[in-house]
C-alpha cells in the first residue's frame, strides 16, 4: 500500500492551549483509518489542518509524497484531491440534489462566463445518477436538499465528495445523530467507498460503527498519537481503557 | 504721552512745593489735584488722572478718596463750581475734598462727558485704587481683570503696592503678571528682560502675541542682551503651548471617546449576544438625552433647589427610558428575527424612523435647551492654553464608571456568567438550563439602557434633537467593527483608538477626511484581524 | 408568531422561483416600446406620468441589482447608494461639460469658487460614450476594490452591511464639500440637454422613460437567465452554505466579486438613467437612510426571485411619490410600519401573503 498523506510533525496552538501537538501519521491508499479519541484529543483540529480551514503552527501535510497542502488554500486542496464531509451536515438546501452534485463537479479552468454559460453533458449526467445511485437517491435527484432527512443529508454530501472522484476522503463523525438503521446503511456506503487509489479517513465516536468499517485505528489523546493499530488490539490497550475511561 | 516717570518726578517736585504749606493749604492742593478733572480738553483730562494717581503712590492723597474721585468723573458727578469741586448724588451734594455737604444749587448740575480716550484712564485708575482701598475686596477679582487690559497706564508702584497687600495674596501673581506687561516697554533694559522672562514663564496664547509684537519693534531690541532674552523668552513660550496644545487634543479625544464607548458598549454587549446590530441605538441615545430633559424640566416646576443636580437624578430615568423602548423592541420584533440577523438590520432601521418621526412630532425639531449645571461650568486652566473643563471631565469620569459597572456585572455577577455563556454556545447554555431567550431580553434592555445614560452623558456637550442618533450611530458602529464581538476591553480600546484618531487628524485635514481615514484604517485593520481587536482566539 | 417562523424560513429555505421574471421582463419590454412609441408619437400620458414611469423603472433596476448578491448570493450591501451615485454624478459632469462648451461659461456652483474652467477631471466628458464607458469602468473598480478587501477577510453578514453603509456615508460626507468639483452642498442641477435634445422636450422625456424601462427590462430578464444557469446555482450554494463550496474546490472569493461587480455595475447604469430624468444629483442620494431603502425594497418585494425585488422598488417609491405629495409627515410612520410588518410576519416579503394566509386558515385561525 502505498502513502496518500504523511502528517509530518503538525503543531497547532491556540494561544497556551496545544490542539495538535508535534504529531506525525501516515495514511495509506486502499484502507478505511479511523480516528478516534475522546473530546479535545485534536480530531477534527487535525482535519481543518489538511484541509486548509486552520492554519498549523508548523510541521507539514503531504498529499501523494509531493503536495505540501499547508502551502495551500481550502478551494486548492480541495482541487488536489481532497474532499471533507462536515461534522454537521452540510448540503444547500435551496438546491436540488442534482444541482447539489453538480456544483460538487469543478474544472478549475472555468471562470464566471464559462459558468455561467455552461450546460451539463452527458457524462456529467451520467456521472450524477451513478453517485445518486450509490448514495441510495436515485429516483429523487430533482427533490429539493431542503426537504431531506438528518440521514439523507449525511449521504447526499458523502455523494458531493463523490462526485470529485477525490484520492482522499475525510469524513468527520458521518453517523452522528443517525438510527441504527441509517447507520447501517453508512457503513455499506463507507465500506463501498474503499478503492485501491482512495484512502478514506473518518472520525467518530461510535465504537459499534469504527470497528464494522476501520481496517485500521489511530487513537488520539491531547493532540497526540496514542496508540496505532487494529481494532480489537486497540480496544484491549490498557492506554486506551485508561484515556476513555479516565485515570 | 508723557512717560509715568516724567510725571512722578513732576508730581514730586509739585508736592515738594506744597508740602511747605500749611494744614489749609493742604485742602486747597487736593483741590487743585481734582479741579482740572471736572472739565477740558481730553489730554488735559488724562494728565489730571495720571497726576491724582501720582499722589497716592507719594502718599500725599488717600486710595479711597482718590477712588471716589474718579468714580465721579465717570459717572459724570463730579462738578466744578464756585467756591470748591463737588459730587453729585441723587439725594445731595458733598465737597469732593472735605466730604462736608456742599452747595445744594449743584445738585442739578451734571459733570462732563467723558470721551473714548479718558475712560481706559479712569478704569485702570479706579481699578488700581480699588485693590488699595479696600484690598481683597469683592470687587478686587474684577480689577485684577480691568487692569490686565492696559495696564500700561497705571504707575507699576502702585500696582506693587496692591500685590504687597497680605490680603491681595491671592491676586498677586496676576498683579506681577500685569506689571511684567508694564514693564515690557521699559527703557531700562534690565526691567526689561526681567519681564521678558516673567511672561515667558506664564505661557499663554496673550503673552506670545506680547512678546512677538515687542520683537517687531526695533528700537526696542536693539540691545542684543534684550533680543536674546526675547527670542529665548518666545521659544520657551511656544514649547510650552505645543504641549498645551497636545494635552489639550489628547484631552479632547479622551473625551470623545468616552462618550463614543457609553454609546458603543449596549451595541457590542447586544451583537455579541445576538448577532445583531441595532440600527436604532443611535436613537435609544436620543432618547435618553430626551428622558434627562424632561427630567431637568420636571425638577424645575417642582424641586427648582435640585436643578443643579439634575444630570445625576436623571442616570436612572435615562437608563429606564431607553431600556423599557429596547425591550419593546426585543419583545414585539427582534425576537422573531434572531436567525435572520440581516432583517434585523431593516427592522431596527424601521424602528429608528419611527422613533425619530415620534419624537420630531411630539417635541418638534428644535435642539433642546439645556441648563448646564455651575459645577460643570468652566474648567481648570493647568498650563498654557489647556484648560480641563468640567463638562468633558464628567464624560470622561462618566464613561469610567460605565467601564467598571460593566466590567463587574460582566465577571462578578451570575447574570454577567450567564451572557457570557450564551455569547460562547447559545445551544450549551441552553443544555445546561440557562435560559437564552430571558438572558437575550435582559441583556437587550441592558444595552438600550446603556445608549440611555450614553445619551445623558454628552446632553451637556452636544445638541440634542431628534436626528441627533444618526451623528454617532456609524462611529459607533466602526468602535463595534475594530472591537471585535463583545469584548468590553476591546469596545474600550476601539473606542478610544477612533477617538484619537478622530482628534489627532481633524486638526490637520478636517472633519471629513478624519471620518475617511478612520473608515480606511479600519478596513486595512480588518485585512489582518477580521475577527476585531479583542477576539477571543480559538476553535470556532 | 415562532411557529409561523418555523414554517416559513425554518431549516427549509426557500426554493428559487422560477418563470415569473422573464415573464415579468417582457412585459416591461412591451411598455418600454410602447412608452417610446407615445413619445414619438406625440401621443398618450403626459410628460410627468412619463417621467414618473422612467423614475421608477430605474429604482426597480436598483433593486433587481442588490437582489442579485442579497436575495442569491446572501451577501447584504447597505451601501448601493454609492453605486447609483457614480452613475449620477458622472451623467451630470457629462451634462454639465456639455452646457459648458455651449456656453462657454461654468456652472453656478463653480463660479461661486472662483474657478473658471472646469477641473481636469471633466477633461473627455463631452462624450457620451466615454461617460458610458467610465461609468462602467469607475462604478466596476469602486465595487472591486471594497468587495475584495471584504470578501478576502471574510467579512460577511452583518459585518459587511455596516462597512457598505459606512462607506456611503464617507462618500456623502465628501461629496458635501464644496473645494471637490462636484457642485458639494447643493449639487448639481440646470442641465438642459442630452445627446442633443433639450430635456424639457416631452419627446426627450419620453425617450429616457422608454430606455429606463427597457433597461429594466434588460437587467430582469438577463438576472433571470444568469440565476438559473450553474453560476446562479453557486450563488445559491454560497447562500446556503459558503464553506461547503469552497471546500468542494470553487474559489469563493471570485464568485462573490464577480457578481458584487455585476451589481454594483447594474445600480451605476440606473444611476445614470435617473438623473437626467430628476434634473438634479445631490450628496443626498449618498444618505445612509437612501441605501437602507434600497434593500427596504427588495425585503418588502421578497428576496431571491428578481420579480419580489422589482415589483417592492415599483410600489413602494410610487407609495412614496403619492404620501410625500399628499401627507408628508404620514410617510415615515407608514414605511416605518410596512417594514416591520413585513420583517416580522412576511419573511419572504410581500410574496408571502398567500402563503401565511393559508398557513392561518389550515390552523384554523382567522
Amino acid at each position: 500500500m502505498s502513502e496518500a498523506l504523511l502528517i509530518d510533525d503538525v503543531t497547532v496552538a491556540f494561544g497556551s492551549l496545544r490542539a495538535v501537538d508535534g504529531l506525525t501519521l501516515r495514511i495509506e491508499y486502499g484502507a478505511v483509518r479511523a480516528i478516534i479519541g475522546p473530546n479535545g484529543a485534536g480530531k477534527t483540529t487535525l482535519l481543518d489542518v489538511i484541509t486548509g480551514k486552520t492554519r498549523a503552527t508548523s510541521g507539514r501535510v503531504v498529499l501523494d509524497r509531493t503536495t505540501d497542502l499547508t502551502r495551500l488554500g481550502e478551494a486548492a486542496i480541495s482541487l488536489a484531491g481532497v474532499g471533507r464531509k462536515f461534522q454537521k451536515p452540510s448540503v444547500f438546501e435551496a438546491l436540488t440534489l442534482r444541482q447539489n452534485l453538480a456544483l460538487a463537479l469543478r474544472s478549475p479552468a472555468r471562470g464566471a462566463l464559462a459558468e455561467m454559460l455552461h450546460r451539463p453533458g452527458r457524462d456529467e449526467l451520467d456521472r450524477i445518477e451513478r453517485v445518486l445511485e450509490i448514495i441510495g437517491m436515485a429516483g429523487s435527484g430533482e427533490k429539493l436538499a431542503g426537504i431531506l432527512s438528518h440521514g439523507q443529508k449525511q449521504w447526499l454530501e458523502i455523494g458531493m465528495l463523490l462526485m470529485r472522484e477525490p484520492r482522499v476522503l475525510l469524513l468527520d463523525e458521518p453517523v452522528a445523530g443517525m438510527s441504527d438503521e441509517e447507520t447501517s446503511r453508512t457503513v455499506e456506503l463507507v465500506l463501498a467507498l474503499r478503492a485501491p487509489d482512495r484512502a478514506v479517513v473518518v472520525i467518530e465516536h461510535d465504537m459499534d460503527f469504527v470497528e464494522r468499517i476501520a481496517d485500521l485505528v489511530t487513537v488520539l489523546d491531547q493532540g497526540r498519537l496514542l496508540v496505532e493499530g487494529g481494532m480489537s488490539a486497540v480496544k484491549s490497550d490498557p492506554r486506551v481503557v485508561d484515556v476513555y475511561l479516565g485515570r | 504721552m508723557m512717560g509715568w516717570r516724567r510725571r512722578l518726578a513732576a508730581g514730586a517736585l509739585f508736592l515738594l512745593t506744597l508740602a511747605a504749606t500749611p494744614v489749609l493749604a493742604d485742602d486747597r492742593a487736593l483741590s487743585e489735584l481734582l479741579a482740572p478733572l471736572c472739565a477740558g480738553a481730553s489730554a488735559e483730562r488724562v494728565a489730571a488722572v495720571d497726576r491724582l494717581l501720582d499722589a497716592v503712590e507719594t502718599g500725599a492723597a488717600e486710595p479711597a478718596w482718590a477712588l471716589r474721585a474718579l468714580e465721579a468723573v465717570g459717572g459724570r458727578r463730579l462738578v466744578c463750581a464756585e467756591g470748591g469741586v463737588f459730587i453729585t448724588s441723587g439725594t445731595g451734594v458733598i465737597d469732593a475734598v472735605t466730604s462736608a455737604p456742599g452747595l445744594a444749587d449743584a445738585v442739578k448740575a451734571q459733570g462732563a462727558f467723558v470721551d473714548l480716550r479718558l475712560r481706559p484712564y479712569l478704569d485702570m485708575g479706579s481699578a488700581v485704587l480699588r485693590l488699595l482701598a479696600s484690598p481683597g475686596g469683592p470687587a478686587s477679582g474684577a480689577a485684577l481683570g480691568e487692569l490686565q487690559k492696559r495696564a500700561k497706564i497705571v504707575p507699576p508702584g502702585l500696582i506693587e503696592r496692591a500685590a504687597a497687600e497680605p490680603a491681595n495674596a491671592a491676586l498677586a501673581p496676576g498683579l506681577r503678571d500685569v506689571m511684567a506687561v508694564a514693564a515690557l516697554n521699559d527703557p531700562d533694559p534690565a526691567l526689561r528682560i526681567a519681564a521678558i522672562g516673567r511672561l515667558a514663564e506664564a505661557p499663554s496664547e496673550r503673552n506670545r502675541t506680547l512678546l512677538r509684537d515687542l520683537s517687531g519693534d526695533a528700537a526696542l531690541t536693539s540691545d542684543p542682551v534684550v533680543a536674546a532674552a526675547l527670542a529665548d523668552g518666545i521659544t520657551r513660550i511656544e514649547r510650552w503651548l505645543t504641549l498645551g496644545q497636545v494635552a489639550a487634543s489628547v484631552y479632547s479625544g479622551l473625551s470623545y471617546a468616552s462618550i463614543l464607548f457609553v454609546a458603543a458598549l449596549g451595541l457590542a454587549v447586544i451583537f455579541g449576544l445576538m448577532g445583531v446590530i441595532n440600527l436604532a441605538q443611535g436613537e435609544l441615545i436620543m432618547i435618553g438625552a430626551y428622558a434627562t430633559f424632561l427630567v431637568q424640566e420636571a425638577l424645575k416646576s417642582v424641586l427648582p433647589g435640585l436643578v443643579d443636580y439634575y444630570l445625576l437624578l436623571a442616570i436612572p430615568f435615562a437608563f429606564a427610558a431607553s431600556g423599557a423602548v429596547g425591550i419593546a423592541m426585543e419583545v414585539t420584533v427582534i425576537r422573531h428575527l434572531y436567525r435572520r440577523p440581516l432583517m434585523t438590520l431593516l427592522a431596527t432601521w424601521a424602528i429608528s424612523l419611527l422613533l425619530i418621526n415620534l419624537v420630531r412630532v411630539t417635541f418638534g425639531t428644535q435642539n433642546l435647551q439645556f441648563n448646564v449645571p455651575p459645577f460643570l461650568n468652566g474648567g481648570t486652566h493647568v498650563f498654557a492654553d489647556f484648560i480641563v473643563t468640567w463638562n468633558r471631565l464628567f464624560a470622561i469620569g462618566f464613561a469610567l464608571a460605565v467601564l467598571a459597572a460593566a466590567l463587574v456585572v460582566l465577571r462578578r455577577t451570575s447574570l454577567g456568567m450567564y451572557i457570557r455563556a450564551v455569547t460562547e454556545n447559545r445551544d450549551m447554555a441552553g443544555c445546561v438550563g440557562v435560559s437564552a431567550r430571558r438572558i437575550d431580553l435582559t441583556a437587550f434592555g441592558i444595552g438600550s439602557g446603556l445608549a440611555g445614560v450614553a445619551g445623558l452623558a454628552l446632553s451637556p456637550i452636544y445638541t440634542v434633537n431628534p436626528a441627533m442618533g444618526v451623528n454617532f450611530i456609524v462611529d459607533a458602529f466602526m468602535v463595534v467593527v475594530l472591537g471585535g464581538v463583545g469584548s468590553i476591553a476591546g469596545t474600550a480600546a476601539a473606542a478610544l483608538g477612533v477617538g484619537m484618531i478622530n482628534v489627532t487628524i481633524e486638526p490637520m485635514f478636517g472633519a471629513v477626511a478624519a471620518k475617511v481615514i478612520v473608515l480606511l484604517l479600519i478596513i486595512v485593520f480588518i485585512q489582518f484581524r477580521p475577527e476585531g481587536l479583542f477576539a477571543v482566539k480559538g476553535r470556532r | 408568531m415562532s411557529g409561523l417562523d418555523d414554517v416559513l424560513i425554518g431549516p427549509r429555505r426557500p426554493a428559487p422561483r422560477r418563470g415569473t421574471a422573464p415573464m415579468v421582463a417582457a412585459v416591461l419590454a412591451l411598455l418600454g416600446v410602447g412608452v417610446l412609441a407615445a413619445g414619438a408619437g406625440g401621443a398618450g400620458p403626459s410628460a410627468y406620468v412619463l417621467n414618473l414611469i422612467g423614475q421608477i423603472a430605474t429604482f426597480g433596476m436598483l433593486a433587481v441589482a442588490l437582489d442579485l448578491i442579497w436575495g442569491f448570493a446572501g451577501v447584504l450591501s447597505l451601501g448601493h447608494g454609492l453605486f447609483f451615485a457614480i452613475g449620477g454624478y458622472l451623467v451630470a459632469m457629462h451634462m454639465v461639460k456639455v452646457t459648458f462648451l455651449a456656453t462657454g461659461t461654468p456652472p453656478d456652483f463653480m463660479l461661486f469658487m472662483g474657478w473658471d474652467r472646469l477641473p481636469f477631471y471633466y477633461a473627455g466628458l463631452e462624450s457620451f460614450a466615454y461617460t458610458s464607458v467610465l461609468v462602467v469602468v469607475v462604478a466596476g473598480l469602486a465595487a472591486f476594490a471594497i468587495g475584495y478587501t471584504a470578501f478576502r477577510s471574510r467579512v460577511a453578514g452583518v459585518y459587511f452591511a455596516i462597512i457598505t453603509q459606512a462607506f456611503v456615508y464617507v462618500a456623502m460626507l465628501l461629496m458635501f464639500r464644496n473645494d471637490t468639483g462636484f457642485g458639494g452642498n447643493n449639487g448639481m442641477t440646470g442641465f438642459t440637454e442630452i445627446l442633443g435634445q433639450p430635456l424639457a422636450d416631452r419627446r426627450t422625456v419620453a425617450w429616457l422613460s422608454g430606455a429606463s424601462i427597457l433597461a429594466a427590462a434588460l437587467t430582469l430578464g438577463g438576472s433571470a437567465l444568469l440565476t438559473g444557469s450553474r453560476f446562479g446555482h453557486m450563488l445559491i450554494a454560497i447562500r446556503d452554505d459558503e464553506a461547503r463550496l469552497r471546500f468542494l474546490g470553487h474559489d469563493t472569493l471570485w464568485i462573490k466579486l464577480t457578481v458584487w461587480c455585476l451589481s454594483a455595475v447594474l445600480a451605476a447604469i440606473a444611476g445614470m438613467l435617473y438623473v437626467p430624468q430628476v434634473g438634479i444629483i445631490n450628496p443626498r442620494v449618498l444618505a445612509p437612510d437612501l441605501s437602507i431603502e434600497i434593500a427596504v425594497w427588495v425585503a418588502i418585494g421578497g428576496r431571491g426571485t428578481l420579480t419580489g425585488a422589482f415589483l417592492g422598488a415599483v410600489l413602494v417609491s410610487a407609495l412614496k411619490f403619492l404620501l410625500t405629495a399628499v401627507a408628508p409627515d404620514l410617510w415615515p410612520f407608514i414605511l416605518s410600519g410596512l417594514v416591520l410588518v413585513v420583517v416580522v410576519l412576511l419573511p419572504n416579503g410581500l410574496l408571502d401573503i398567500r402563503a401565511v394566509l393559508a398557513s392561518r386558515q389550515r390552523r384554523g385561525t382567522p
